[in-house]
């Protein structure tokens, strides 16, 4: 209840979404980790907070994709998430034993599977229930299940590896019932995907209280605060009691071997005042809207390593800071950051509310950020999903191309650029081989140009092309999109309009649009033509310098009329005039791609002269021409390097000398790595 | 040992054009495998002041940049020339070896020594890759096992350590073979073996049962080649490569520390010789002779 009272009194903005618990689950769970059961029976207390009469509910069974080799999932991952195989001999389930109506109708018998995606009558990841009687408007339903839900060997964020238990998506869970007009949608009704390989989730905001027994020497750690442990000595359990409130899911963990450990965010220490001031003067707010309250912060290490205790605190700090300065305070008291262990890595990664999993190696390199790179972006996702609850089945780009852009600018902030690792015997020689910096903005656009150009940005999760195109569109592309929107309207726009969507639809459900109405808004601008192009659309950026020439204006030869009836006189040689040189110069500017935006263009002139053009891209090509007393000396498109999107940045620019001293060391360093290549394979032989 | 290496430095004198042929060779092959990437490097950035910014620091994007939009058909063209110049150059290391080897026992002049043990040392080249094959497949398989051994474990680090060791190993028999195959050039240079198996056999069983003073010295030397690399590495991070004159002085001084590797390796096969003669029981019926004024003639 405090908590509740918190969150609604946390500012609000203008048509902020108001703070209201939807589904809420009690559910009261053990743990068999011989068996790799989870025994629940939880009550679901469900509001209809749309207009409209509710005849059916219908729930997700997402453990059922890992039953069978035909599930949905299975079919479209061939057994396979992030490089981690299915275990075989090891499969994962969900049986719901009984439903029933608070105090009324068994509605057991009326379960019946559904497939409202690809018709695969085999998939068993959603079920709907036809209810006795439709619930009206504000009506409020109370439904009683029990199930059993069977763990499989980890690879794709639930399951189990020897003790380890990570139970994500263990529970039916509601779909989200949607009005008409709610996210564009033309009719009311459930949005309750079936588990595609490349989907993740979406759900109502609700409160939880979850009781978990566990074998008494196991360490746990969930989603909320633990409220109480009770141990059973006669059994040899123990018994958590664990809340939170306004939250879209609930996962836990638990494996005896954890070493937990906690530490405080203490704003007072962790926020230089320098940086809160300089986020404030970037958001035109006071100092004092941009306070952060203490979070408490639990890790669950494992015990190899121990040693990276401080590496994983320092990244979740990061994390609650700038995510905190830059769109709204932290709102819950807790953040838990779980460590699988090795055999487990499919579990890392991942996100649920006030808890993340992340991931390390033992000897992990100092200069090698990837696994402090994961915390603070799962930690984002707190943010971008958690608190703004996007519908990550349908617009997959709104929680992690958002996660991932904020993220990047964190850790080039915090941590400056990684570097490949490279140690011997103990001794660290990245610096010292010179092996090149990795910025994470160049990382994400590495991602995206390397990436598959076949999809729009937005689409529904499992109808990119494959995998990876899916992956490129919701992480890379997304953020490099999403920078160069902050290029285009300038950082002090984005980052207001960034904070004004997060003010205004925490503990909502927006969609792409109402992300671009925010932004528009805030900027005072149209931009339709950034949206459609980049976001709904496909279109490939790419402007280069076409043609340039610098020609000596001569006096011209052959015969010429006097003037005003003068006499006619004819030139055979050119003459030094004894006049400093004009030139006419051209140069013509280029649009390869399909992609139609504004850009500045700046040229150059050998006397230290220049001239900028605004050209509105809207033809394929441009020619600007000059007459003046000096040559161009060079011409470069898009100087301020707005469009991070533009898939050539070396076409961007043209100068007359050529890159003799670049080419000559690239060429003498290429020849030298070739020879000492054929050197050692002259040796091997 | 360390009179043999001493002996045996002096002793590359007697090679010098071995030395000049080696890193020519290196060289043009090199260039013939560069030429191309150059060339798109230079219709790509060549006019692009971009490339001023790549030279004062590598960016990532740029290069995925080149090779996505810059590149087109050039990579399968560049495997196939890189494959060509990987055989080119055991070809080339075949004659260059035996004459070096030749020059070095004072059995002929470099160029004919080449063309003497030609075949037999690409015979021989053949033969070693069966063996650096079979190495690496052994390691590759021990490696499966320990992932299949630790596949239920929780923790990393004793897969971990297993698998460095493994791949320790697998480094050292594969210096192993490389030295023993030295050996194995040496039994066909001064016995005139002609047998790639009998040689290579013979070279990996001296080198095994006379391990401390066989390999002693190939480490000492290798060592020597590390502590180079250390000097030319430190010199290297001297630069920042703003200017065309420290550029073309890193590319002189980058020439110059291959041309010592390349001496080094001289040093090598002329310490091979020497302890070939020095520790083989019985004796070789050719022994190295006394040094010939033979020096860069035919």
């Amino acid at each position: 209840m405090r908590a509740a009272a918190a969150l609604l009194a946390l500012p609000m903005l203008a048509g902020a979404v108001e703070p209201k618990p939807v589904a809420s689950y009690e559910i009261r769970a053990q743990l068999d980790p011989t068996q790799r059961t989870i025994q629940g029976a939880q009550t679901l207390t469900w509001v209809n907070d749309s207009p409209d009469r509710v005849a059916t509910l219908q729930f997700h069974l997402y453990l059922n994709a890992f039953k069978n080799e035909k599930s949905t999932f299975f079919r479209g991952s061939d057994g396979e998430l992030r490089g981690i195989g299915a275990d075989q001999k090891n499969w994962g389930y969900i049986d719901v034993t009984s439903m029933r109506l608070a105090g009324g109708a068994d509605l057991t018998s009326r379960m019946r599977f559904i497939q409202p995606d690809d018709r695969n009558a085999d998939d068993q990841t959603v079920i709907e229930v036809a209810l006795p009687a439709a619930v009206g408007p504000g009506g409020l339903l109370r439904v009683e299940m029990e199930f059993v839900s069977k763990l499989p060997k980890v690879y794709a964020r639930t399951g189990f590896h020897g003790t380890f238990h990570l139970a994500g998506q263990w529970f039916p869970k509601l779909g989200v019932w949607e009005t008409a007009g709610f996210r564009g949608r033309a009719e009311a009704g459930w949005n309750c995907h079936q588990f595609h390989a490349n989907s993740e989730f979406y759900a109502n905001f609700g409160n939880y209280r979850v009781t978990l027994t566990v074998p008494r020497e196991y360490v746990v750690g969930a989603t909320g605060e633990e409220k109480s442990r009770v141990v059973d000595e006669k059994a040899r359990t123990a018994t958590y009691l664990f809340e939170q409130e306004m939250v879209t899911d609930f996962a836990f963990t638990a494996q005896p071997g954890f070493i937990r450990l906690e530490q405080e965010f203490d704003p007072e220490r962790e926020v230089p005042r320098a940086e809160r001031a300089e986020v404030a003067q970037l958001l035109g707010l006071e100092e004092s809207a941009l306070a952060l309250p203490r979070t408490r912060m639990i890790v669950l290490l494992q015990p190899e390593h121990r040693g990276q205790a401080e590496r994983q605190f320092r990244a979740l700090k990061a994390g609650i800071k700038w995510y905190g300065l830059m769109y709204g305070a932290y709102p819950h008291r807790t953040i838990t950051l779980v460590d699988p262990p090795h055999g487990a890595e499919g579990a890392g990664g991942m996100e649920y509310p006030t808890f993340i999993t992340g991931g390390t190696g033992w000897r992990e390199a100092a200069t090698n950020f990837f696994s402090d790179e994961t915390v603070v972006h799962e930690f984002g996702h707190q943010y971008f999903k958690e608190l703004i609850a996007t519908n990550e089945f349908e617009e997959p780009w709104l929680d992690e191309g958002f996660t991932q852009y904020t993220t990047t600018k964190i850790m080039d902030r915090e941590y400056g650029p990684s570097r490949i690792p490279f140690t011997l015997f103990g001794v660290n020689l990245t610096k010292w081989l010179r092996l090149p910096l990795l910025r994470h903005w160049s990382m994400n656009r590495v991602g995206y140009l390397g990436g598959p150009v076949v999809d729009d940005l937005q689409r529904f999760s499992w109808e990119y092309y494959d995998g990876a195109s899916y992956a490129n569109n919701a992480y890379t592309r997304a953020a490099v999109t999403l920078r160069t929107l902050e290029r285009v309207l300038g950082l002090e726009v984005m980052a207001r309009a960034m904070r004004t969507y997060f003010e205004r639809w925490r503990f909502g459900h927006p969609s792409s649009r109402d992300f671009q109405a925010v932004v528009e808004e805030v900027s005072g601008r149209k931009l339709d033509w950034f949206f459609d192009q980049f976001v709904f659309g496909n279109r490939l950026l790419d402007y280069r310098v076409g043609q340039v020439e610098s020609r000596e204006v001569e006096e011209a030869l052959g015969v010429f009329d006097g003037v005003e009836g003068g006499e006619r006189t004819t030139r055979t040689e050119r003459m030094d005039s004894g006049r400093p040189p004009q030139y006419e110069c051209s140069v013509s500017i280029r649009r390869v791609g399909d992609a139609q935006a504004p850009v500045r263009v700046t040229i150059h002139f050998s006397d230290g002269h220049e001239e900028q053009r605004e050209w509105d891209g809207q033809y394929r090509w441009v020619r600007y021409t000059f007459l003046r007393p000096a040559r161009i000396e060079w011409v470069q498109v898009d100087p301020d390097l707005q469009y991070l999107l533009d898939v050539s940045f070396a076409n961007n620019s043209w100068q007359a000398e050529p890159q003799t001293k670049a080419l000559t060391h690239w060429g003498g360093t290429l020849v030298f790595w070739l020879q000492n290549l054929l050197v050692w394979t002259g040796a091997l032989v | 040992m360390i009179g043999i290496l001493l002996e045996a430095r002096i002793q590359t004198g007697r090679a010098k054009r071995a030395l000049w042929v080696m890193w020519a060779v290196a060289t043009a092959l090199a260039v013939l495998a560069a030429a191309p990437v150059v060339a798109s490097l230079s219709r790509y950035f060549g006019h692009s002041r971009m490339a001023t910014r790549l030279t004062l620091e590598f960016d990532p994007a740029a290069a995925m940049e080149w090779i996505r939009h810059g590149l087109g058909e050039l990579p399968v063209a560049m495997m196939a020339l890189l494959a060509g110049v990987v055989l080119a150059m055991v070809a080339a290391s075949a004659f260059v070896s035996g004459g070096a080897l030749a020059q070095l026992a004072g059995r002929g002049g470099f160029w004919q020594g080449g063309g003497q043990f030609f075949w037999r040392f690409l015979r021989l080249a053949v033969f070693a890759g069966i063996f650096y094959m079979t190495a690496v497949s052994l390691v590759a398989w021990a490696a499966g096992g320990v992932d299949h051994w630790f596949r239920g474990s929780m923790e990393e680090w004793p897969s971990a350590v297993v698998k460095t060791s493994l791949d320790a190993l697998a480094l050292l028999l594969v210096w192993v073979i490389a030295v023993g195959f030295d050996y194995a050039k040496v039994r066909m240079v001064v016995d005139g073996t002609r047998s790639a198996a009998v040689a290579g056999f013979a070279g990996l069983g001296f080198v095994l049962r006379h391990a401390w003073r066989t390999l002693a010295p190939a480490a000492f030397i290798a060592l020597c080649g590390a502590v180079l690399f250390g000097f030319y590495q430190t010199a290297y991070n001297v630069f920042d490569y703003r200017g065309l004159r420290t550029i073309l002085i890193t590319i002189a001084g980058q020439q110059l520390y291959l041309v010592l590797r390349l001496w080094l390796r001289l040093w090598h096969w002329s310490a091979c010789l020497r302890i070939d003669v020095a520790v083989r029981r019985p004796a070789s019926p050719w022994a190295l002779a006394e040094p010939e004024p033979y020096g860069d003639n035919i």
